[in-house]
Protein backbone atom coordinates (compact mmCIF):
# COMPACT_ATOMS: atom_id res chain seq x y z
CA UNK A 1 0.00 0.00 0.00
CA UNK A 2 1.63 3.16 -0.98
CA UNK A 3 -0.69 5.68 0.06
CA UNK A 4 1.67 8.76 -0.73
CA UNK A 5 1.93 7.36 -4.36
CA UNK A 6 -1.55 7.01 -4.41
CA UNK A 7 -2.18 10.79 -3.40
CA UNK A 8 0.36 12.10 -5.82
CA UNK A 9 -1.76 10.27 -8.60
CA UNK A 10 -5.02 12.12 -7.73
CA UNK A 11 -3.16 15.51 -6.86
CA UNK A 12 -1.60 15.12 -10.78
CA UNK A 13 -4.41 14.24 -12.54
CA UNK A 14 -6.56 16.64 -10.56
CA UNK A 15 -4.48 19.27 -11.41
CA UNK A 16 -4.62 17.81 -15.25
CA UNK A 17 -8.63 17.73 -15.72
CA UNK A 18 -9.47 20.98 -13.39
CA UNK A 19 -7.63 22.50 -16.79
CA UNK A 20 -10.23 21.13 -18.79
CA UNK A 21 -13.05 21.95 -17.14
CA UNK A 22 -15.27 22.47 -20.05
CA UNK A 23 -14.75 19.23 -21.38
CA UNK A 24 -15.98 17.44 -18.33
CA UNK A 25 -18.71 19.64 -17.75
CA UNK A 26 -19.92 19.14 -21.23
CA UNK A 27 -19.57 15.09 -20.57
CA UNK A 28 -21.81 15.74 -17.07
CA UNK A 29 -24.80 17.67 -19.44
CA UNK A 30 -24.27 14.75 -21.71
CA UNK A 31 -24.61 12.37 -18.75
CA UNK A 32 -27.57 14.64 -17.15
CA UNK A 33 -29.93 13.60 -20.23
CA UNK A 34 -30.95 10.20 -19.81
CA UNK A 35 -32.63 11.04 -16.30
CA UNK A 36 -33.81 14.33 -17.52
CA UNK A 37 -35.72 12.72 -19.92
CA UNK A 38 -37.42 10.36 -17.77
CA UNK A 39 -38.10 13.26 -15.57
CA UNK A 40 -39.99 15.24 -17.93
CA UNK A 41 -41.88 12.34 -19.28
CA UNK A 42 -42.85 10.53 -16.07
CA UNK A 43 -43.56 14.26 -14.45
CA UNK A 44 -46.53 14.49 -17.43
CA UNK A 45 -47.57 10.99 -16.62
CA UNK A 46 -47.99 12.01 -12.81
CA UNK A 47 -49.59 15.11 -13.94
CA UNK A 48 -53.35 13.11 -13.24
CA UNK A 49 -52.42 11.14 -9.96
CA UNK A 50 -50.45 9.24 -7.94
CA UNK A 51 -48.32 6.64 -9.69
CA UNK A 52 -47.15 3.66 -7.43
CA UNK A 53 -46.87 5.64 -4.90
CA UNK A 54 -45.01 8.44 -6.20
CA UNK A 55 -46.99 12.06 -6.80
CA UNK A 56 -45.96 14.22 -9.49
CA UNK A 57 -43.30 16.63 -6.78
CA UNK A 58 -41.78 13.02 -5.98
CA UNK A 59 -41.38 11.99 -9.43
CA UNK A 60 -39.00 15.17 -10.08
CA UNK A 61 -37.86 14.96 -6.45
CA UNK A 62 -36.91 11.69 -7.27
CA UNK A 63 -35.24 12.09 -10.56
CA UNK A 64 -33.25 15.11 -9.50
CA UNK A 65 -31.60 13.39 -6.63
CA UNK A 66 -30.98 10.36 -9.25
CA UNK A 67 -28.77 12.79 -11.07
CA UNK A 68 -26.68 13.66 -8.70
CA UNK A 69 -26.17 10.08 -7.50
CA UNK A 70 -25.53 8.95 -10.65
CA UNK A 71 -22.71 11.46 -11.48
CA UNK A 72 -21.15 10.70 -8.22
CA UNK A 73 -21.07 6.63 -9.03
CA UNK A 74 -20.61 6.78 -12.80
CA UNK A 75 -17.33 5.61 -13.10
CA UNK A 76 -15.08 6.79 -16.30
CA UNK A 77 -11.88 4.99 -16.08
CA UNK A 78 -13.40 1.34 -16.97
CA UNK A 79 -13.40 2.80 -20.41
CA UNK A 80 -9.92 3.83 -20.68
CA UNK A 81 -8.66 1.06 -18.29
CA UNK A 82 -10.11 -1.36 -21.19
CA UNK A 83 -8.64 0.65 -23.81
CA UNK A 84 -5.05 0.94 -22.53
CA UNK A 85 -4.84 -2.71 -21.91
CA UNK A 86 -5.97 -3.49 -25.61
CA UNK A 87 -3.24 -0.99 -27.24
CA UNK A 88 -0.49 -1.78 -24.90
CA UNK A 89 -0.15 1.70 -23.02
CA UNK A 90 -1.07 0.04 -19.80
CA UNK A 91 2.66 -1.11 -19.72
CA UNK A 92 3.71 2.44 -18.42
CA UNK A 93 1.18 2.41 -15.90
CA UNK A 94 2.73 -1.31 -14.93
CA UNK A 95 5.75 0.36 -13.87
CA UNK A 96 4.66 2.30 -11.47
CA UNK A 97 5.68 1.70 -8.29
CA UNK A 98 1.70 1.91 -6.80
CA UNK A 99 -0.60 -0.89 -7.41
CA UNK A 100 -2.71 -0.56 -10.92
CA UNK A 101 -6.46 0.52 -9.58
CA UNK A 102 -4.24 3.68 -8.36
CA UNK A 103 -4.35 4.62 -11.65
CA UNK A 104 -7.90 4.31 -11.64
CA UNK A 105 -8.58 5.65 -8.53
CA UNK A 106 -7.08 8.74 -8.73
CA UNK A 107 -8.82 9.67 -12.03
CA UNK A 108 -12.16 8.90 -10.68
CA UNK A 109 -11.98 10.88 -7.39
CA UNK A 110 -10.17 13.94 -9.63
CA UNK A 111 -13.82 13.42 -12.30
CA UNK A 112 -15.89 13.22 -9.73
CA UNK A 113 -14.37 16.89 -7.87
CA UNK A 114 -14.66 18.50 -11.06
CA UNK A 115 -18.05 17.33 -11.99
CA UNK A 116 -20.21 17.17 -9.01
CA UNK A 117 -20.44 20.72 -8.12
CA UNK A 118 -21.56 21.49 -11.70
CA UNK A 119 -24.05 19.03 -11.70
CA UNK A 120 -25.29 19.81 -8.00
CA UNK A 121 -25.71 23.64 -9.43
CA UNK A 122 -27.47 22.29 -12.12
CA UNK A 123 -30.14 19.80 -10.35
CA UNK A 124 -30.64 22.96 -8.10
CA UNK A 125 -31.46 25.30 -10.44
CA UNK A 126 -34.11 22.70 -12.06
CA UNK A 127 -35.53 22.06 -8.54
CA UNK A 128 -36.47 25.61 -8.30
CA UNK A 129 -37.63 25.79 -12.04
CA UNK A 130 -40.26 23.29 -11.23
CA UNK A 131 -40.73 24.16 -7.95
CA UNK A 132 -40.49 21.03 -5.80
CA UNK A 133 -41.69 20.89 -2.03
CA UNK A 134 -38.65 19.33 -0.49
CA UNK A 135 -38.64 17.84 3.10
CA UNK A 136 -35.97 15.38 4.24
CA UNK A 137 -35.07 13.87 8.01
CA UNK A 138 -31.79 13.99 9.16
CA UNK A 139 -30.90 10.34 9.88
CA UNK A 140 -32.43 9.57 6.59
CA UNK A 141 -29.63 11.80 5.13
CA UNK A 142 -26.63 10.17 7.29
CA UNK A 143 -27.88 6.76 5.96
CA UNK A 144 -28.12 7.67 2.12
CA UNK A 145 -24.88 9.34 2.36
CA UNK A 146 -23.36 6.34 3.73
CA UNK A 147 -25.49 4.46 0.71
CA UNK A 148 -24.25 6.71 -1.46
CA UNK A 149 -20.23 5.98 -0.64
CA UNK A 150 -20.54 2.37 -1.03
CA UNK A 151 -22.17 2.32 -4.39
CA UNK A 152 -19.29 4.28 -5.51
CA UNK A 153 -17.39 1.64 -4.53
CA UNK A 154 -19.58 -0.92 -5.74
CA UNK A 155 -20.04 0.13 -9.14
CA UNK A 156 -16.86 1.37 -9.64
CA UNK A 157 -15.58 -2.07 -8.72
CA UNK A 158 -17.78 -3.95 -11.33
CA UNK A 159 -17.47 -2.05 -14.11
CA UNK A 160 -13.60 -2.48 -13.47
CA UNK A 161 -13.39 -5.64 -13.11
CA UNK A 162 -15.16 -6.29 -16.17
CA UNK A 163 -12.53 -4.29 -18.23
CA UNK A 164 -9.70 -5.98 -16.61
CA UNK A 165 -11.02 -9.33 -18.77
CA UNK A 166 -9.49 -6.90 -21.35
CA UNK A 167 -6.53 -9.19 -20.58
CA UNK A 168 -7.76 -11.99 -21.66
CA UNK A 169 -10.16 -10.86 -24.25
CA UNK A 170 -8.14 -8.23 -25.88
CA UNK A 171 -11.93 -6.19 -26.51
CA UNK A 172 -14.21 -5.43 -23.78
CA UNK A 173 -15.76 -2.56 -24.65
CA UNK A 174 -19.22 -4.47 -25.63
CA UNK A 175 -19.00 -5.91 -22.11
CA UNK A 176 -18.81 -2.55 -20.40
CA UNK A 177 -21.61 -1.08 -22.54
CA UNK A 178 -23.77 -4.34 -21.80
CA UNK A 179 -22.67 -3.61 -17.84
CA UNK A 180 -24.19 0.20 -18.63
CA UNK A 181 -27.24 -1.11 -20.10
CA UNK A 182 -28.19 -3.45 -17.44
CA UNK A 183 -27.29 -0.11 -14.91
CA UNK A 184 -29.74 2.05 -17.19
CA UNK A 185 -32.30 -0.85 -16.67
CA UNK A 186 -32.33 -1.70 -13.02
CA UNK A 187 -31.06 0.82 -10.89
CA UNK A 188 -33.97 2.75 -11.42
CA UNK A 189 -33.61 5.33 -14.27
CA UNK A 190 -36.16 4.06 -16.68
CA UNK A 191 -38.84 4.19 -13.66
CA UNK A 192 -38.39 3.79 -10.05
CA UNK A 193 -38.28 0.10 -9.07
CA UNK A 194 -41.53 0.39 -7.11
CA UNK A 195 -43.08 0.70 -10.60
CA UNK A 196 -41.58 -2.60 -11.72
CA UNK A 197 -43.70 -5.67 -11.73
CA UNK A 198 -43.08 -7.62 -9.03
CA UNK A 199 -41.24 -10.89 -10.28
CA UNK A 200 -38.42 -8.20 -12.08
CA UNK A 201 -39.07 -6.23 -9.04
CA UNK A 202 -37.48 -8.97 -7.05
CA UNK A 203 -34.80 -10.21 -9.09
CA UNK A 204 -33.76 -6.37 -9.41
CA UNK A 205 -33.06 -6.34 -5.45
CA UNK A 206 -30.56 -9.37 -5.31
CA UNK A 207 -28.74 -7.92 -8.03
CA UNK A 208 -25.78 -5.61 -7.68
CA UNK A 209 -27.29 -2.40 -10.05
CA UNK A 210 -30.14 -1.46 -7.69
CA UNK A 211 -27.54 -0.35 -5.08
CA UNK A 212 -25.47 1.89 -7.96
CA UNK A 213 -28.23 4.63 -8.02
CA UNK A 214 -31.70 4.07 -6.65
CA UNK A 215 -30.97 2.73 -3.39
CA UNK A 216 -29.61 5.62 -2.20
CA UNK A 217 -31.97 8.06 -3.76
CA UNK A 218 -34.81 5.95 -2.01
CA UNK A 219 -33.39 5.88 0.93
CA UNK A 220 -32.89 9.72 0.89
CA UNK A 221 -36.78 10.24 0.04
CA UNK A 222 -37.77 7.99 2.89
CA UNK A 223 -39.65 5.96 0.62
CA UNK A 224 -38.05 2.65 2.47
CA UNK A 225 -38.44 0.85 6.07
CA UNK A 226 -35.12 0.11 8.11
CA UNK A 227 -35.82 -3.59 7.68
CA UNK A 228 -35.44 -2.93 3.77
CA UNK A 229 -32.78 -0.52 4.30
CA UNK A 230 -30.76 -2.99 6.63
CA UNK A 231 -31.45 -6.02 4.22
CA UNK A 232 -30.33 -3.43 1.43
CA UNK A 233 -26.85 -3.03 3.32
CA UNK A 234 -26.89 -6.37 3.76
CA UNK A 235 -27.14 -7.38 -0.08
CA UNK A 236 -24.90 -4.14 -1.04
CA UNK A 237 -21.88 -5.18 1.67
CA UNK A 238 -22.31 -9.04 -0.38
CA UNK A 239 -21.51 -7.83 -3.70
CA UNK A 240 -18.27 -5.54 -2.56
CA UNK A 241 -17.15 -7.95 -1.25
CA UNK A 242 -17.09 -10.41 -4.05
CA UNK A 243 -15.94 -8.12 -6.59
CA UNK A 244 -12.98 -6.74 -4.34
CA UNK A 245 -11.63 -10.60 -4.21
CA UNK A 246 -12.78 -10.66 -8.18
CA UNK A 247 -11.13 -7.65 -8.46
CA UNK A 248 -8.05 -8.45 -6.74
CA UNK A 249 -7.56 -11.83 -8.78
CA UNK A 250 -7.81 -10.63 -12.05
CA UNK A 251 -5.56 -8.08 -11.56
CA UNK A 252 -3.04 -10.41 -10.34
CA UNK A 253 -3.73 -13.37 -13.13
CA UNK A 254 -4.13 -10.95 -15.89
CA UNK A 255 -1.12 -9.15 -15.42
CA UNK A 256 1.10 -11.92 -15.45
CA UNK A 257 -0.25 -13.15 -18.23
CA UNK A 258 -0.28 -9.23 -20.33
CA UNK A 259 2.09 -8.79 -22.84
CA UNK A 260 2.40 -6.07 -25.22
CA UNK A 261 4.09 -5.76 -28.47
CA UNK A 262 6.23 -3.55 -30.64
CA UNK A 263 7.83 -0.14 -29.33
CA UNK B 1 -18.75 4.90 -60.23
CA UNK B 2 -15.62 5.23 -58.63
CA UNK B 3 -17.18 7.16 -55.53
CA UNK B 4 -19.66 3.77 -55.48
CA UNK B 5 -16.86 1.35 -55.83
CA UNK B 6 -14.98 3.12 -52.96
CA UNK B 7 -18.02 2.77 -50.88
CA UNK B 8 -17.76 -0.92 -51.68
CA UNK B 9 -14.08 -1.03 -49.87
CA UNK B 10 -14.92 0.69 -47.17
CA UNK B 11 -17.75 -1.72 -45.94
CA UNK B 12 -15.37 -4.28 -47.04
CA UNK B 13 -12.78 -3.03 -44.85
CA UNK B 14 -15.31 -2.68 -41.69
CA UNK B 15 -16.54 -6.14 -42.09
CA UNK B 16 -12.88 -7.55 -41.91
CA UNK B 17 -12.19 -5.42 -39.04
CA UNK B 18 -14.98 -6.31 -36.73
CA UNK B 19 -14.52 -9.91 -37.75
CA UNK B 20 -11.31 -10.14 -35.56
CA UNK B 21 -13.40 -10.20 -31.90
CA UNK B 22 -15.89 -13.02 -31.72
CA UNK B 23 -16.73 -12.75 -27.93
CA UNK B 24 -17.37 -8.86 -28.59
CA UNK B 25 -19.86 -9.85 -30.90
CA UNK B 26 -21.92 -12.03 -28.88
CA UNK B 27 -21.50 -9.41 -26.14
CA UNK B 28 -23.17 -7.20 -29.14
CA UNK B 29 -25.82 -9.06 -29.73
CA UNK B 30 -26.60 -9.28 -26.11
CA UNK B 31 -26.37 -5.16 -26.16
CA UNK B 32 -28.82 -4.97 -29.02
CA UNK B 33 -31.24 -7.44 -27.64
CA UNK B 34 -31.21 -5.77 -23.83
CA UNK B 35 -31.53 -2.31 -25.14
CA UNK B 36 -34.47 -3.45 -27.22
CA UNK B 37 -35.71 -5.36 -24.18
CA UNK B 38 -35.17 -1.38 -22.17
CA UNK B 39 -37.19 0.30 -24.49
CA UNK B 40 -40.19 -2.10 -24.52
CA UNK B 41 -39.81 -2.29 -20.97
CA UNK B 42 -39.71 1.41 -20.05
CA UNK B 43 -43.07 1.90 -22.68
CA UNK B 44 -44.54 -0.65 -20.95
CA UNK B 45 -44.15 0.29 -17.11
CA UNK B 46 -44.93 3.69 -18.24
CA UNK B 47 -48.40 2.66 -20.05
CA UNK B 48 -48.94 0.18 -17.01
CA UNK B 49 -50.13 3.60 -15.38
CA UNK B 50 -51.23 5.37 -17.76
CA UNK B 51 -53.16 5.06 -21.26
CA UNK B 52 -53.12 8.03 -22.83
CA UNK B 53 -49.31 10.14 -22.64
CA UNK B 54 -50.17 14.18 -23.86
CA UNK B 55 -52.31 12.18 -26.63
CA UNK B 56 -50.46 9.58 -27.37
CA UNK B 57 -51.36 6.18 -27.35
CA UNK B 58 -49.08 2.93 -26.56
CA UNK B 59 -48.39 1.67 -29.87
CA UNK B 60 -48.45 5.15 -31.35
CA UNK B 61 -45.51 5.45 -28.95
CA UNK B 62 -43.99 2.05 -29.67
CA UNK B 63 -43.75 3.88 -33.54
CA UNK B 64 -41.91 6.39 -31.96
CA UNK B 65 -39.27 4.45 -30.43
CA UNK B 66 -39.31 2.33 -33.56
CA UNK B 67 -37.96 5.22 -35.64
CA UNK B 68 -36.23 6.58 -33.23
CA UNK B 69 -33.89 3.18 -33.03
CA UNK B 70 -34.04 3.33 -36.90
CA UNK B 71 -32.60 6.75 -37.36
CA UNK B 72 -29.90 5.86 -34.42
CA UNK B 73 -28.43 2.91 -36.29
CA UNK B 74 -28.27 4.60 -39.78
CA UNK B 75 -26.68 7.31 -38.10
CA UNK B 76 -24.31 4.24 -36.06
CA UNK B 77 -23.93 2.66 -39.77
CA UNK B 78 -22.15 5.29 -41.30
CA UNK B 79 -22.54 8.91 -40.82
CA UNK B 80 -21.39 8.93 -36.41
CA UNK B 81 -18.26 6.81 -36.87
CA UNK B 82 -17.08 8.59 -40.15
CA UNK B 83 -17.51 11.93 -38.46
CA UNK B 84 -16.13 10.96 -34.83
CA UNK B 85 -13.14 9.70 -36.87
CA UNK B 86 -12.82 13.31 -38.12
CA UNK B 87 -13.97 15.47 -35.24
CA UNK B 88 -14.30 13.36 -32.08
CA UNK B 89 -11.97 12.45 -29.32
CA UNK B 90 -8.47 11.15 -30.89
CA UNK B 91 -9.79 12.00 -34.35
CA UNK B 92 -7.54 13.15 -37.37
CA UNK B 93 -8.47 17.05 -36.48
CA UNK B 94 -6.79 16.91 -33.33
CA UNK B 95 -3.97 13.75 -34.30
CA UNK B 96 -2.76 15.64 -37.43
CA UNK B 97 -3.45 12.68 -39.79
CA UNK B 98 -6.49 14.52 -41.93
CA UNK B 99 -2.69 15.91 -43.43
CA UNK B 100 -3.43 12.23 -45.16
CA UNK B 101 -6.69 12.72 -45.67
CA UNK B 102 -6.39 16.06 -47.86
CA UNK B 103 -3.92 14.83 -49.78
CA UNK B 104 -6.70 12.14 -51.07
CA UNK B 105 -8.23 13.08 -54.60
CA UNK B 106 -11.51 12.66 -54.08
CA UNK B 107 -14.22 15.55 -52.81
CA UNK B 108 -13.61 15.84 -49.11
CA UNK B 109 -16.57 15.74 -48.29
CA UNK B 110 -17.82 13.04 -49.31
CA UNK B 111 -15.01 11.29 -48.58
CA UNK B 112 -14.69 12.33 -44.44
CA UNK B 113 -18.83 11.44 -44.60
CA UNK B 114 -18.95 7.95 -45.96
CA UNK B 115 -15.31 6.33 -45.33
CA UNK B 116 -16.02 4.56 -41.89
CA UNK B 117 -18.72 2.38 -41.35
CA UNK B 118 -19.62 0.04 -38.63
CA UNK B 119 -21.33 -3.52 -38.98
CA UNK B 120 -23.52 -4.08 -36.04
CA UNK B 121 -26.04 -1.33 -36.61
CA UNK B 122 -27.31 -3.80 -39.57
CA UNK B 123 -28.53 -5.79 -36.84
CA UNK B 124 -29.93 -2.98 -35.06
CA UNK B 125 -31.81 -1.32 -38.52
CA UNK B 126 -33.48 -5.07 -38.57
CA UNK B 127 -34.47 -5.02 -35.27
CA UNK B 128 -35.87 -1.60 -35.21
CA UNK B 129 -38.32 -1.95 -38.34
CA UNK B 130 -39.79 -5.08 -36.56
CA UNK B 131 -40.40 -2.91 -33.90
CA UNK B 132 -42.45 -0.46 -35.91
CA UNK B 133 -43.88 -3.35 -38.41
CA UNK B 134 -45.72 -4.60 -34.63
CA UNK B 135 -46.47 -1.15 -33.62
CA UNK B 136 -48.23 -0.63 -36.96
CA UNK B 137 -49.88 -3.42 -36.78
CA UNK B 138 -51.18 -2.68 -33.07
CA UNK B 139 -52.69 0.83 -34.51
CA UNK B 140 -56.18 0.55 -36.61
CA UNK B 141 -55.79 2.93 -39.44
CA UNK B 142 -54.08 0.43 -41.68
CA UNK B 143 -51.10 0.87 -44.00
CA UNK B 144 -51.13 2.01 -47.74
CA UNK B 145 -48.63 2.76 -50.22
CA UNK B 146 -49.01 6.37 -49.97
CA UNK B 147 -48.41 6.32 -46.54
CA UNK B 148 -45.16 4.10 -47.08
CA UNK B 149 -43.65 6.58 -49.62
CA UNK B 150 -44.35 9.22 -47.91
CA UNK B 151 -42.71 7.79 -44.33
CA UNK B 152 -39.95 6.96 -46.87
CA UNK B 153 -39.72 10.33 -48.08
CA UNK B 154 -40.28 11.30 -44.16
CA UNK B 155 -36.97 9.20 -42.98
CA UNK B 156 -34.90 10.59 -45.76
CA UNK B 157 -35.65 14.53 -44.76
CA UNK B 158 -34.85 12.82 -41.29
CA UNK B 159 -31.50 11.49 -41.98
CA UNK B 160 -30.54 14.63 -44.27
CA UNK B 161 -31.12 16.92 -41.11
CA UNK B 162 -29.05 14.44 -38.70
CA UNK B 163 -26.28 14.34 -41.18
CA UNK B 164 -26.14 18.37 -41.72
CA UNK B 165 -26.42 18.52 -37.69
CA UNK B 166 -23.73 16.17 -37.25
CA UNK B 167 -21.59 17.92 -40.06
CA UNK B 168 -22.15 21.19 -38.75
CA UNK B 169 -20.97 20.12 -35.29
CA UNK B 170 -18.26 18.11 -36.30
CA UNK B 171 -16.57 21.44 -38.41
CA UNK B 172 -16.83 23.29 -34.91
CA UNK B 173 -14.07 20.95 -33.83
CA UNK B 174 -11.77 22.95 -36.62
CA UNK B 175 -12.01 25.94 -34.39
CA UNK B 176 -12.42 24.40 -30.84
CA UNK B 177 -9.67 21.85 -30.70
CA UNK B 178 -10.77 19.33 -27.59
CA UNK B 179 -14.62 20.13 -27.24
CA UNK B 180 -15.90 17.36 -28.41
CA UNK B 181 -19.44 18.92 -29.28
CA UNK B 182 -20.21 15.89 -31.36
CA UNK B 183 -21.27 13.91 -28.29
CA UNK B 184 -23.78 16.41 -27.47
CA UNK B 185 -25.87 15.20 -30.43
CA UNK B 186 -26.15 11.48 -29.16
CA UNK B 187 -27.23 12.88 -25.76
CA UNK B 188 -29.70 15.35 -27.64
CA UNK B 189 -31.04 12.52 -29.89
CA UNK B 190 -31.92 10.60 -26.73
CA UNK B 191 -34.96 12.72 -26.12
CA UNK B 192 -36.55 11.49 -29.38
CA UNK B 193 -37.17 7.87 -27.63
CA UNK B 194 -40.94 9.37 -26.88
CA UNK B 195 -42.67 11.88 -28.66
CA UNK B 196 -41.80 15.44 -28.55
CA UNK B 197 -45.29 16.81 -27.86
CA UNK B 198 -45.01 14.92 -24.48
CA UNK B 199 -42.45 17.51 -23.40
CA UNK B 200 -42.96 21.12 -21.79
CA UNK B 201 -43.12 23.97 -23.96
CA UNK B 202 -39.94 25.72 -24.15
CA UNK B 203 -38.00 21.89 -24.55
CA UNK B 204 -40.16 21.32 -27.32
CA UNK B 205 -39.73 24.49 -29.07
CA UNK B 206 -35.82 24.03 -28.88
CA UNK B 207 -36.33 19.89 -30.22
CA UNK B 208 -38.53 21.34 -33.05
CA UNK B 209 -36.53 24.13 -33.98
CA UNK B 210 -32.56 24.14 -32.95
CA UNK B 211 -31.87 20.55 -32.49
CA UNK B 212 -34.83 18.97 -34.51
CA UNK B 213 -35.47 15.84 -33.26
CA UNK B 214 -38.93 16.47 -33.91
CA UNK B 215 -38.52 16.36 -37.37
CA UNK B 216 -35.77 13.32 -36.97
CA UNK B 217 -38.15 11.19 -35.00
CA UNK B 218 -41.80 12.40 -34.28
CA UNK B 219 -42.80 13.51 -37.69
CA UNK B 220 -41.66 10.05 -39.49
CA UNK B 221 -43.88 8.32 -36.69
CA UNK B 222 -46.76 11.30 -37.19
CA UNK B 223 -46.67 10.11 -40.88
CA UNK B 224 -47.21 6.22 -40.09
CA UNK B 225 -49.99 7.24 -37.80
CA UNK B 226 -51.22 9.18 -41.01
CA UNK B 227 -51.87 12.03 -38.14
CA UNK B 228 -48.66 14.44 -39.57
CA UNK B 229 -50.02 17.84 -42.21
CA UNK B 230 -48.18 17.94 -45.88
CA UNK B 231 -46.92 21.60 -43.75
CA UNK B 232 -44.87 19.62 -41.54
CA UNK B 233 -43.38 17.68 -43.76
CA UNK B 234 -42.67 20.37 -46.46
CA UNK B 235 -41.05 22.73 -43.38
CA UNK B 236 -38.41 19.55 -41.95
CA UNK B 237 -37.55 19.59 -46.44
CA UNK B 238 -36.72 23.57 -45.81
CA UNK B 239 -34.86 23.09 -42.64
CA UNK B 240 -32.89 20.17 -44.25
CA UNK B 241 -31.89 22.68 -46.89
CA UNK B 242 -30.87 25.44 -45.00
CA UNK B 243 -29.17 22.95 -42.55
CA UNK B 244 -27.20 20.94 -45.30
CA UNK B 245 -26.10 24.22 -46.87
CA UNK B 246 -25.15 25.87 -43.88
CA UNK B 247 -23.27 23.11 -42.71
CA UNK B 248 -21.28 22.05 -46.49
CA UNK B 249 -20.23 25.44 -46.22
CA UNK B 250 -19.24 25.80 -43.28
CA UNK B 251 -17.05 22.44 -43.63
CA UNK B 252 -15.47 24.09 -46.61
CA UNK B 253 -14.79 27.34 -45.16
CA UNK B 254 -13.18 25.02 -41.51
CA UNK B 255 -10.67 23.12 -44.12
CA UNK B 256 -9.16 26.80 -44.51
CA UNK B 257 -8.42 26.92 -41.07
CA UNK B 258 -7.02 23.39 -40.78
CA UNK B 259 -3.28 23.63 -40.38
CA UNK B 260 -1.67 20.42 -39.11
CA UNK B 261 -1.87 19.27 -35.70
CA UNK B 262 2.11 18.90 -34.98
CA UNK B 263 4.86 21.77 -33.91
Amino acid sequence: MNLRGGLALIRGQLFGYLSEKGFFWTLALGWMTAPVIYLLVWQAAAAGGVIGGYDRNDFILYYLCLIVVNQATYPTTHWTTAEHIHNGTISAELLRPVPLIYNALGTEFAVKIVCLPFVTAVVTLFGFGFQVKLTIAADSLGLAAAALLLAMLLRFLLAYAISLLAFWTQQSNALLQVNDTLVFLLAGQVAPLALFPPGLQKLAMQLPYRYMASFPVEAVLGKLSMAEIRSGFAVMAGWILLLAILTYVLTNKGTRKYSATGG
Amino acid sequence: MRYLRLLGTFIRAAIQNESAYRLNAVMRLLSTGLSLAGGIGGIAVLFQATDNLNGWSKAETLAVLGVYMLVLAVNGLVISPSLHKLGGMGGEIETGNFDYTLLKPLSKQYYISVREWSVWPLLDIAVSLGVIGFAVSQMEASLTAAVLGMFLVSLVIALGLLYSLMLLLSSVAFWYRGTYVLWIMGDVLQTGKYPVSIYPRPVKLVLTWVFPVGFIVSTPAEVLMQRAEPVTLAAGFLLMLVLFAAASLLFNRSLRKYAGASS
